[in-house]
C-alpha cells in the first residue's frame, strides 16, 4: 500500500545524498555581499567530493577568469573538500559585478558590490548646517540610512531635517552644542550588511562659567569655579589667573578636575593675594584663531567683614529698645502719678467737704 | 503690673506687618542657602534639602510653643523672645563649621524664633481689631508675602557680599529687629483683662501665673473638644496637602509643558506677588457682613481646588499658566488673613492664641505629608503629573467641604459653655468685649473656669 511512498522517499534520501557529496558551494553563502572600497575581499569556492579536483574556477561576468590558492582537505567521512581562494587587500569599485564558481559540471553565482562613501563634514552656522555622506557604487534602492547621533536616531522634526535620499542631514538653528561626531547607516537590503560612517560637525570651542561677573570669598575659604566648554573637536581647556597659568604643580593648593566637558578649579586656603581675574580659556587646533575665554574677578573679604554691620545693627536694636522703654515707663509713670494726683484730690475733697465754705471764704476774701 | 493704654491701632498694623515680613520669612530664604551650602558643604542633595524641611516642621511646632507662651505672658514678650531666638539661631550658624550643627541652630533655634514671631504678630492684630479683624490680619500676613519676594534677593546679596557664614550672621541681625517692633506694640485690654484680677496682690498674681501655665497647656487639649473646630483643623489640613504638591511640583510641571527655567521662576513670582495683594483684598473682603469669612474661605478652596483639577487645560499654553498661578496665588495667600476672624468666631477671642497654634500645627502636619505622597504617585508613575495634581485639587476641594461641614454643623448647634459659639460676629463673647473694658464680670468668669481646668 505504502509502498510508491517509501520507493519515492528512498529517493529523495539517495538524491540528496548525492547530491551532497559532490557540492560546490560559495563563502559567502548570500547572494549578495557588500563591500566598501579599501577593505579586504575574500571569495572562496568549495567543492566536496571522493578526490580531489583542479577543475574550480571563479569567473566574473565580464569574463575575467581569477586565480586563486588551492587547497585539499580530506574529511572524516572520507570525502575530500577542495577549496579555491580568491582574495584582495583593498577592493576597489571595478571588483563589483556578478562572481561565478563553476567546476565544468555545476556552477553557482553571487553579486558583490562594492561602494565608497565620502563623508561631507560641516562647520557651524547659526542658520543652519548640513552634513552629508555621498555614496558611489550603490543605487537608492539598495540600501536605506538612519543618520545617529551617540546612538540616538535622528528624524524628521523641528531641529533636524532629512533629505529625501536620505543622504543629507540639516541641523536647523543650531547652537554650539550641537557639534560633534555624527553618523549616517547604511543598512543594505540584501545581503545583511550594515556600513557606519562618521560626519563631523565641527564647532569652535566655547567656554563659559555659570556665574556673576565677580564673587566675594571670605580668607580662608575655598575657591570652586566651574567652566563648561563645548566644541567639536574636543578643545583643551587652561586655567589662567591674569596673564599667569594656574598650574597644579606648582602651588598645592590648586587642584585642577576635569578637561571637556566640565573642568572644576579649586584653590583652598584664600588670601588676600588672590584678588584677581580668573579666567577659563578653550582652545582647539582646527581652529586656530578662535579660543574662547570666560572671566570672572574674584575679591577676598576679610573673614570678620561681616562683623561690623552686624554689631552695628545689634548695638542699633538695643539702643532703640532701651529708647522705647525708657518713654514708655515715664508715660506709665506719668499716667499713674495723675491717677495717685486725681484720688488725692478726691480724697481731700471728701475730708474738708465741710470746711469748703469757710475755704473758699477764705480763699475770695 | 500697671494697666498700659493700648498703642495707636495704626502703629500695630506697622509693626505687625514689619514683624512678619522681618522675623518670620528667613526660611523664605532656604532656596538660596541650599545652593551655596551644597557649594560649600558638598553633602548629599537629600541631607541639604532635609534643612529646609526641618525649618518647616518647627515652624508649624512652634504653632502651639507660641501658644502657650502667649497664654502665660504677652505677644510682646513672644515677640522679643522669638527674635532673640532668630539673633541665637541665625548668627551662630556663623561659627559652624560642620553642616549638622546647621540642623539645630539654623533649623531649630532660627525656626522656633521665626514661628514665634508669626504667631504673635497675627495673634495681637486679632486682640486689636474687633471690627475689621479680617483687615488687620489680611495687611499683618501680607508682610509674609513681602518677605517671601524679598527675603530670597536678599539673601542672595548677603551671601555674594559676605560668603555663607557673613550671610547668616547678618541675617540674625535682620531676624532680631522684631524686637523693636515688638517694644511699640503694647498689650491690648483684652490680653490683659486676661492676665489682671480685681485686687491682685503679688502673691494671687503668682498664683495666677502657675495656674495659666498649667490651663494654658491644657486649653490646648480643650480647644479640641470643639468639633467644630476638629473640622476646621481636617480641612485645614487636606488643603495644605494639595498646595504643598502644587507648590513643588508646579514649576518643573511648566518646563514639562514646554516652559524655559527662566519662565517657569518668572511665573512663580508672579504667584507671590498675586498672593501679596489678595491678603489685603480677602481681607477687606472679608469685612462685609453679607460674605463672611467662612463662606469666602469656603469659596477660594473650592475655586482653587477646581481650577488645579483642570490644570492639563491651563497649562497648555503661556497665558493659561500664567492665568493658573495668578488665580492660584491670588486666592490661597489671601485665607491665611481670613484664620483670624473664624478662629475668633469658632472659638472666642480669649482662646486666638491656642487656637492659632493648633492651626498653624495644622498647616505645616499638612505640607509635610504632601510631598512624599505626591513623589509616590509621581515617582511610581513615573513623570505622570496630571493624577498628581487631580489629587492635589481634590484635597483643596477636601478642605472646602470640611469647611462647609464645619458651617453646617454651626448652624443647627447652640451656644455652649464649652468653647465659644460660632453663629458670627454678632454673638456674646464680642458684644461683652465691644461694650465695656472695664467689665470686669467676664474675666473673672473665665478665670474661675481656669481654676478648674487645672
Amino acid at each position: 500500500m505504502n509502498m510508491p511512498y517509501v520507493f519515492s522517499t528512498l529517493t529523495l534520501i539517495i538524491c540528496t545524498y548525492i547530491v551532497n557529496s559532490v557540492a560546490l558551494t560559495m563563502i559567502p553563502s548570500q547572494s549578495m555581499l557588500w563591500h566598501l572600497e579599501g577593505e579586504r575581499f575574500e571569495l572562496k569556492c568549495r567543492l566536496t567530493g571522493p578526490s580531489p579536483t583542479n577543475d574550480l574556477k571563479l569567473l566574473k561576468d565580464n569574463g575575467d577568469i581569477f586565480t586563486g590558492t588551492l587547497s585539499s582537505k580530506t574529511n572524516a567521512d572520507g570525502t575530500v573538500t577542495t577549496t579555491l581562494l580568491y582574495e584582495k587587500s583593498k577592493a576597489e569599485l571595478s571588483d563589483a559585478g556578478t562572481y561565478k564558481c563553476t567546476n565544468n559540471n555545476e556552477e553557482r553565482d553571487m553579486e558583490v558590490g562594492v561602494v565608497a562613501v565620502t563623508p561631507q563634514h560641516g562647520t557651524f552656522n547659526p542658520d543652519q548646517v548640513t552634513l552629508g555622506c555621498e555614496i558611489v557604487g550603490a543605487e537608492s534602492k539598495d540600501y536605506s540610512v538612519i543618520w545617529m547621533k551617540k546612538n540616538v536616531s535622528l528624524t524628521d522634526d523641528a531641529k533636524y531635517s532629512i533629505s529625501n535620499t536620505s543622504l543629507s542631514l540639516s541641523i536647523l538653528k543650531p547652537e554650539n552644542k550641537d557639534g560633534g561626531e555624527y553618523t549616517c547607516n547604511f543598512i543594505f537590503n540584501h545581503g545583511q550588511r550594515n556600513l557606519s560612517v562618521p560626519v563631523n560637525f565641527y564647532a569652535k570651542p566655547h567656554a563659559e562659567m555659570k556665574e556673576k561677573k565677580s564673587k566675594n570669598l571670605a580668607q580662608d575659604s575655598t575657591l570652586i569655579l566651574r567652566c563648561t566648554t563645548y566644541g567639536h573637536p574636543a578643545p583643551n581647556v587652561t586655567w589662567f589667573k591674569g596673564d599667569l597659568e594656574l598650574e597644579p604643580e606648582k602651588d598645592t593648593r590648586i587642584s585642577i578636575n576635569g578637561q571637556y566637558p566640565n573642568s572644576e578649579l579649586h584653590i583652598v586656603e584664600l588670601d588676600f593675594d588672590d584678588r584677581g581675574d580668573y579666567i577659563c580659556e578653550a582652545s582647539s587646533g582646527h581652529f586656530p584663531n578662535s579660543t574662547m575665554r570666560a572671566t570672572i574677578l574674584i575679591r577676598i573679604k576679610d573673614k570678620l567683614a561681616a562683623l561690623w554691620p552686624f554689631l552695628a545693627t545689634v548695638a542699633e536694636v538695643i539702643i532703640l529698645c532701651i529708647i522705647i522703654f525708657i518713654c514708655e515707663k515715664r508715660k506709665s509713670k506719668e499716667v499713674e502719678d495723675d491717677a495717685d494726683g486725681a484720688t488725692d484730690n478726691a480724697a481731700n475733697a471728701q475730708d474738708h467737704k465741710g470746711k469748703d465754705e469757710v475755704r473758699q471764704r477764705n480763699v475770695r476774701a | 503690673m500697671a494697666t498700659h493704654k493700648p498703642s495707636p491701632p495704626w502703629l500695630i498694623i506697622l509693626a505687625s506687618f514689619l514683624t512678619t515680613a522681618f522675623g518670620a520669612c528667613i526660611t523664605y530664604g532656604t532656596g538660596v542657602t541650599y545652593k551655596a551650602l551644597r557649594d560649600r558643604y558638598n553633602e548629599s542633595v537629600v541631607l541639604t534639602s532635609w534643612l529646609g524641611s526641618l525649618a518647616l516642621a518647627v515652624f508649624s511646632i512652634g504653632g502651639p510653643v507660641g501658644s502657650v507662651l502667649i497664654n502665660i505672658s504677652t505677644c510682646r514678650t513672644c515677640i522679643v523672645i522669638g527674635g532673640v531666638l532668630n539673633l541665637i539661631g541665625y548668627s551662630s550658624s556663623y561659627l559652624v563649621t560642620d553642616m549638622n550643627f546647621l540642623f539645630v541652630t539654623f533649623g531649630v533655634i532660627g525656626g522656633l524664633g521665626q514661628s514665634l514671631c508669626y504667631s504673635a504678630s497675627l495673634v495681637i492684630a486679632g486682640f486689636y481689631f474687633e471690627e475689621h479683624r479680617s483687615l488687620a490680619s489680611g495687611v499683618a500676613v501680607s508682610g509674609a508675602g513681602v518677605g517671601m519676594l524679598l527675603m530670597p534677593s536678599y539673601t542672595q546679596y548677603l551671601i555674594d557680599t559676605y560668603d555663607l557664614e557673613g550671610a547668616f550672621l547678618l541675617l540674625g541681625a535682620t531676624g532680631v529687629q522684631v524686637c523693636v517692633f515688638a517694644l511699640l506694640m503694647r498689650p491690648h485690654p483684652l490680653e490683659q483683662k486676661r492676665k489682671l484680677q480685681p485686687g491682685d496682690t503679688k502673691i494671687s498674681q503668682n498664683i495666677y501665673r502657675r495656674s495659666n501655665m498649667c490651663s494654658g497647656c491644657l486649653e490646648h487639649f480643650g480647644i479640641l473638644r470643639n468639633k467644630e473646630f476638629l473640622l476646621f483643623l481636617v480641612s485645614t489640613v487636606m488643603w495644605h496637602i494639595g498646595n504643598s504638591i502644587v507648590l513643588l511640583y508646579l514649576p518643573s510641571y511648566f518646563i514639562y509643558r514646554g516652559s524655559s527655567f527662566v519662565e517657569a521662576a518668572s511665573i512663580m513670582l508672579m504667584m507671590g506677588a498675586g498672593s501679596i495683594f489678595s491678603r489685603i483684598l480677602v481681607g477687606f473682603a472679608a469685612v462685609d457682613e453679607n460674605t463672611g469669612p467662612r463662606i469666602l474661605y469656603t469659596g477660594i478652596l473650592g475655586l482653587s481646588g477646581t481650577a488645579t483639577c483642570f490644570l492639563s487645560y491651563f497649562a497648555s499654553t503661556l497665558p493659561g499658566k500664567v492665568v493658573y498661578t495668578f488665580i492660584y496665588g491670588l486666592y490661597t495667600g489671601g485665607i491665611y488673613a481670613l484664620f483670624n476672624s473664624i478662629l475668633v468666631e469658632l472659638l472666642g477671642i480669649e482662646k486666638l492664641a491656642s487656637s492659632f497654634g493648633a492651626t498653624l500645627l495644622a498647616c505645616g502636619v499638612g505640607t509635610l505629608v504632601g510631598p512624599p505622597i505626591a513623589a509616590f504617585l509621581v515617582v511610581g508613575e513615573s513623570e505622570n503629573y496630571e493624577p498628581t495634581f487631580f489629587l492635589a485639587g481634590l484635597c483643596i476641594i477636601a478642605g472646602s467641604i470640611f469647611q462647609i461641614l464645619m458651617t453646617l454643623k454651626c448652624q443647627f448647634k447652640l451656644p455652649d459653655v464649652d468653647g465659644g459659639t460660632c453663629a458670627g460676629a454678632d454673638d456674646i463673647p464680642q458684644d461683652n468685649i465691644k461694650g465695656n473694658l472695664a467689665d470686669l464680670q467676664y474675666p473673672t468668669e473665665i478665670q474661675m473656669k481656669r481654676f478648674d481646668d487645672c
